[in-house]
């Protein structure tokens, strides 16, 4: 599957690995295909950024995965046992980090396993690569650009990568135009023809 | 508050379950700053290392307990 992606799109999956696990999650989903897209370089990335999908934007719509942590409510009474008042506390952190930042905060479990398992890719993101294929032999190109794995997503309407683009306020279909334009463009330049090494 | 005055007997005096219940919420509560302090701390564009210091810990510690939660 990989050997027909060019140097951007192996980029991009290799970026989507490394949010998976900066972020917790056990699997690839196609959001994290879409952030290792959308933080380039490559074609996907310049048609993203053009239609004002930000990076930034992107991530803060996307919960982080797994082992949240602990985020029991503090024990007050416990607290007040010596001599602490919680209340006291929570006034002096909303007045300093904004209301309920302390309940807001979460804590790490200090056990961790030593070795967290590589994320796996998700059927999902699976099915992305499938559809990128498809796309690049619909248009005869011998090579899956970023632009392609972009135009995958897109073909998923009911993916968590789409909802997210459809949060941050993209425009779905004109974004599918632009892909699909620059993608062509891109195959007829000659650029990026090659698979990568 | 009978109920906590009660408890502030018990967790200064002789019984473990309530003496032990005080420490985990204050280590739970010690904790909690600490995210919210190192977060503002970074966000002020300090270093792990002045960070470290203030906490009195090694830079390494504090940067194996925090970066991957910032992201950085």
């Amino acid at each position: 599957m990989f050997e027909r992606f060019d140097e951007d799109a192996r980029g991009a999956v290799v970026r989507a690995r490394a949010e998976s696990v900066r972020t917790g999650h056990a699997e690839i989903g196609t959001e994290q295909l879409l952030i290792g897209l959308a933080a380039g370089p490559g074609l996907a990335a310049e048609v993203l950024k053009a239609a004002g999908v930000s990076l930034a934007e992107l991530r803060a719509l996307i919960p982080a995965g797994g082992s949240p942590g602990r985020l029991e409510p503090l024990d007050a009474e416990a607290l007040a046992s010596i001599g602490i008042d919680l209340d006291t506390v929570s006034r002096a952190t909303d007045a300093a980090f904004g209301p309920g930042s302390l309940t807001r905060t979460k804590t790490r479990k200090r056990v961790r396993r030593r070795r967290p398992s590589s994320p796996r890719m998700a059927e999902a993101s699976k099915a992305v690569f499938t559809l990128a294929l498809h796309a690049a032999l619909r248009f005869g190109h011998n090579h899956i650009s970023s632009g392609h794995l972009l135009l995958g997503v897109l073909e998923q309407p009911a993916s968590p990568a789409v909802a997210t683009l459809q949060a941050a306020g993209a425009d779905l279909p004109s974004l599918r135009k632009q892909v699909t334009a620059e993608v062509v463009r891109n195959a007829d330049r000659g650029g990026a023809a090659e698979p990568g090494p | 508050m009978p109920n906590e005055t009660l408890l502030a007997e018990a967790a200064n005096g002789q019984d473990p379950a309530q003496g032990l219940r005080a420490v985990r919420a204050l280590r739970e509560l010690a904790e909690r700053l600490e995210n919210l302090q190192v977060t503002n701390a970074r966000a002020h564009g300090w270093s792990w290392q002045e960070i470290a210091f203030f906490l009195g810990v090694s830079k390494q510690a504090v940067h194996k307990k925090h970066a991957r939660r910032l992201g950085s």
